[in-house]
């Protein structure tokens, strides 16, 4: 049990945004370096990874190039650490790269997919590749880099993570399918078969999974605000849910849930929100206003700081902000073209 | 021909449009040239920049299509995705979609996206290309906010009975292009006919280093095959009247290549595009009048695939079009010329990205009167009036003037000013889930000026130069901005400021049996959005510039082609990096060639050689381009 419940805890870490609150006795933590992936504009090509060192507050742009020579691909959407080697989903490539994650150089190049969005190591040896215009879970054996096989789904996949031994997937897109967007998806990694769902809101982003074992859903309502942003707690073990807030407006866009050590979760809805998971009601004032800025992406670092990236217009390269666990600001820095996903360097 | 018949036709013409309103007229074919009115012009001193496309050099590019030819003739920027794939044009820093096509004096840019795709408009339909520089376009169209590029199809002429031509081109990448005219004439009546197919596997090999591994690869999905026809019927009514039909019809159907870093993804993406374009005219020229009607019926279908193993999408687009304009040209006086026209418009768009069906209906109106002074100095005013979306645009004005400061000196200094307006498109206020519906009509105050010299000099030889500068400032500009997720999203920028120089040198040389012609054009081009701390806007190079020289010993010819494009930025990011600026480039394209003259056949081979040196280039950032490929062409005339 022991063991299962630590390679939970590694899975979850390597999932942006879905830190795990305390850690369990013997894992220590210390800093590490933050990956910052940043998207760069469809169709150009003009990914980058930048790295952020918070201990001694620098910057580095551009590492993959730098290392390699070549570009990062076109719209790098989100990143997984295994061991040394750190897995960049490079969604409009198709294709993930498979990179050291100290030298940053290249090791390897997945291919076989239609529009690849996240990873999710579900064991050592295999992982789960979420597919947005794909109706299935790409299964990849990482050790050769083979696609092993496909688990249907029949809808697109988004954002994955694990509980209670399961792998909750988001269908967050309706795009080029007829059935509502609004379904977390059940699968059996041992048996790579779908064995359930579960109705949440529209367009469910981003999820994480609390300290006591819950899995939080948050769901923006739609790209043209189809219906009311919600968030969800549901219960991983009988896949029902146990809680639901509404939040106010039809407008709110709400995305990027995260979880800091303390049991506070936070997401961005033009303003970085934090809410205590025992409270009852969504948290009204933004903890850290947007201001003129855009806020796209969220992260907390393992000791509750928070980083929040600014697309600005999407053109020019965007920034980071960083806050310690009170929301002062402590450092903030330029990064590449619309950073869009934080991982921690570990 | 009675005057007074046509003044009072002119008015009643006049009369038809609001007050407030001026009309567009449109020349096109009305060529001056045929007229028997011909206004005391201070010797083809024009009082903006125009460009024509020589016959020679017609010649070199029957066989491609329209955007290779201003590549390599022009100062305008052609931006090409590759060969056989979409290519567009921008005039002095502006956007595509300121770029109008006029074939005949209608309109082919799409309603949807505002802009022409140049890989698609074959050279064999035409017989004349003629640019419009800023606002000189308004002679032509409004909206044009570059400027305009003029196509004819002027196939009928001369006395000839029966003339048969076949060109046939075979060349790398097992590419076949065919055409064949056939005109016939019986008595008044005149037909002629022309038919291409155009066919490419186009799998060139490239080195892809945009990838890890690095490693040479074919291309991919960008075979093309282009089939079409043109058919011109021409009766002769009287000597002076005219009435025509022609229609040009074209099937096409490729690949689309995914950029070099997007190789490996499962999907394939291709096109198939059915255009169809007819015109009915009228026309008639007096003493000292010049009077057309036409009509046009466009119909386009486009349809775009992508084709994964989960999805299969078919995006339809079916645009209707019709046209009808009358225009009257009318001599008042010696050197003293007035135009006046109408124009009403109807074109509606029934799309898979649209909600519902899109129509736009657009009456114009326009009025030049031009005169000349003392056959030095020649003036014109336009004023041109569009009623469109339920409102007025603007007044649109155009003031120029010619100057010849030296009588015996073939030196004209020219200036003029305008303003243009230019409707949004219909995917950018409809396209879903992006079009906006507030978006502003983009505005443009266009000056310039310039000075064209000629010279004969010794020989046989004669040079002529001309050097414009212009200045243009374009409001509310409307640009495809990344947004949230995958979506660009149409916006109204601010401010652009468009400024540069273009320099023009051209030597004609007829020696002994040599003969010599060379081209040269220069474009200096400052685009800058005023909000964005003046950042050149994206795809426009600040240096640009091209030659064409040709040699000629009968039987023998040769052609050289060399072109610069520089360094240009891909975004509007300020910081340029590697993946945001693309270096210049030189391409130099090489034609050999003979003639024969067998009893009635004449017979010409010619041998292109392209990109010569084998550069290695993106003309579009991670777009592959061949490097060096070749042709042979035969045609054969009967």
């Amino acid at each position: 049990m022991k063991q299962l419940v630590a390679i939970f805890l590694v899975l979850i870490m390597a999932v942006a945004c879905n830190e795990k609150k305390t850690p369990g006795p013997g894992i220590v933590l210390f800093l590490d370096n933050v990956f910052i992936l940043n998207q760069g504009n469809f169709t150009y090509a003009n990914s980058s990874l930048s790295t952020y060192d918070p201990l001694t507050k620098t910057v580095e742009q551009s590492v993959f190039y730098r290392a390699n020579g070549v570009p990062l691909g076109d719209v790098a959407q989100s990143m997984t650490i295994n061991g040394d080697t750190a897995y960049v989903v490079v969604n409009n490539s198709g294709f993930i790269y498979a990179i050291n994650r100290k030298t940053f150089q290249f090791i390897s190049k997945i291919t076989g997919f239609e529009s690849p969005r996240n990873m999710l190591f579900v064991n050592k040896h295999k992982a789960y590749v979420s597919d947005l215009y794909g109706k299935y879970i790409t299964v990849i054996y990482p050790l050769t880099n083979e696609v092993i096989k496909h688990i249907p789904l029949g809808r697109s996949s988004e954002s994955m993570v694990m509980a209670e031994g399961k792998v909750f997937v988001a269908n967050w897109s309706n795009y080029n399918q007829t059935a509502e967007n609004n379904m977390i998806m059940v699968i059996d990694p041992e048996t790579d078969q779908l064995i359930d769902s579960i109705q949440v809101g529209k367009e469910p982003n981003s999820m994480v999974v609390d300290s006591d074992g819950y899995l939080w859903v948050l769901c923006s309502g739609g790209y043209l605000n189809e219906e009311v942003a919600t968030l969800w707690k549901v219960d991983p073990v009988s896949l029902t849910r146990v809680e639901k807030f509404e939040f106010e407006q039809i407008t709110d866009n709400p995305t990027s849930l995260c979880l800091d050590q303390k049991n506070n979760l936070y997401f961005l809805n033009h303003g970085v929100f934090r809410m205590d998971i025992s409270l009852s009601e969504l948290p009204k004032t933004a903890f850290i206003p947007e201001g003129d800025r855009n806020f796209y992406a969220l992260f907390i670092y393992p000791e509750n700081q928070i980083y929040v990236s600014d697309a600005g217009n999407y053109l020019s390269n965007g920034w980071v902000y960083v806050y310690n666990s009170s929301g002062d600001e402590t450092d903030h820095f330029e990064v590449g073209i619309i950073p869009g996903y934080f991982v921690l360097n570990r | 021909m009675n005057l007074k018949f046509n003044y009072i036709l002119m008015v009643v013409m006049l009369a038809l449009v609001p007050v407030q309103l001026s009309c567009q007229a449109i020349f096109d074919t009305l060529n001056l040239k045929e007229f028997e009115v011909i206004a005391d012009h201070p010797e083809s001193g024009n009082q903006s920049r125009t460009q024509s496309i020589d016959s020679i050099q017609m010649r070199e590019f029957s066989q491609q299509d329209l955007g290779e030819l201003l590549a390599a003739l022009t100062p305008l920027y052609i931006k090409s995705y590759g060969r056989g794939t979409l290519s567009t044009v921008s005039f002095r820093g502006s956007g595509s979609t300121h770029t109008q096509v006029l074939w005949e004096g209608f309109q082919l840019n799409s309603p949807m996206l505002g802009q022409v795709d140049f890989s698609q408009v074959p050279m064999a339909f035409f017989t004349d290309v003629d640019l419009l520089f800023g606002g000189a376009s308004l002679e032509k169209s409004g909206g044009a906010l570059g400027g305009s590029v003029n196509l004819s199809s002027n196939f009928i002429t001369g006395e000839i009975d029966k003339t048969i031509q076949l060109e046939q081109t075979v060349g790398s990448f097992n590419t076949y292009l065919t055409s064949l005219g056939i005109h016939l004439k019986r008595g008044k009546v005149s037909s002629f006919t022309k038919i291409i197919r155009q066919t490419s596997d186009n799998d060139f090999v490239y080195f892809n280093n945009s990838m890890l591994p690095s490693e040479s690869m074919k291309q991919q999905n960008a075979g093309f095959e282009n089939v079409g026809f043109l058919q011109k019927f021409s009766i002769q009514l009287k000597d002076n009247q005219q009435l025509y039909l022609m229609s040009w019809n074209q099937w096409s159907d490729r690949d689309l290549p995914p950029i070099m870093t997007n190789v490996f993804k499962l999907q394939e993406e291709y096109q198939t595009d059915m255009t169809s374009r007819t015109i009915l005219g009228w026309k008639k020229s007096g003493k000292r009048v010049a009077l057309q009607v036409k009509g046009a019926y466009f119909f386009e279908n486009y349809h775009y695939y992508l084709k994964t193993i989960s999805q299969d999408i078919d995006s339809k687009n079916l645009i209707n079009s019709g046209f009808v304009k009358a225009d009257v040209i009318v001599e008042l006086g010696k050197g003293f010329l007035m135009t006046t026209g109408v124009e009403l418009e109807h074109q509606s768009v029934n799309s898979l990205n649209y909600s519902g069906l899109k129509t736009r209906n657009r009456v114009l109106a326009m009025a030049v009167v031009e005169k000349t002074f003392f056959n030095r100095l020649a003036l014109k005013l336009l004023l041109r009036e569009e009623y469109s979306d339920d409102s007025f645009l603007p007044l649109l004005p155009y003031f120029g003037a010619s100057y010849k400061p030296f009588e015996k000196e073939e030196i004209f200094i020219r200036f003029n000013v305008s303003q243009n307006y230019k409707r949004p498109t219909l995917n950018e206020l409809y396209f879903y889930p992006v079009g906006n519906i507030n978006l502003l009509p983009e505005k443009a105050f266009e000056l310039e000026a310039g000075i064209d010299f000629k010279h004969d000099l010794w020989a046989g030889q004669s040079i002529s130069i001309g050097i414009t500068g212009y200045h243009s400032s374009i409001s509310d500009w409307i640009l495809w901005l990344p947004g949230d997720f995958e979506y660009w999203v149409p916006a109204n920028i601010p401010e652009v400021v468009s400024q540069g120089l273009e320099a023009s040198l051209n030597w004609q040389a007829n020696v002994h049996n040599w003969k010599l012609g060379t081209s040269f054009q220069y474009a200096f081009t400052q685009s800058t959005d005023q909000s964005q701390n003046e950042v050149q806007l994206p795809y426009i190079p600040v240096h640009q510039g091209n030659g064409f020289i040709s040699l000629g010993y009968q039987p023998y010819f040769v052609r050289w082609n060399v072109s610069y494009t520089g360094e240009r930025a891909t975004t509007l990011d300020t910081q340029k990096n590697f993946s945001n600026l693309l270096p210049g480039y030189w391409l130099n394209h090489i034609t050999v060639g003979r003639t024969f003259q067998i009893r009635k056949l004449d017979l010409e081979t010619r041998i292109k050689m392209y990109n010569v040196f084998d550069v290695d280039y993106q003309a579009v950032v991670y777009r592959a381009m061949p490097g060096r490929y070749a042709d042979l062409t035969v045609k054969i005339k009967l």
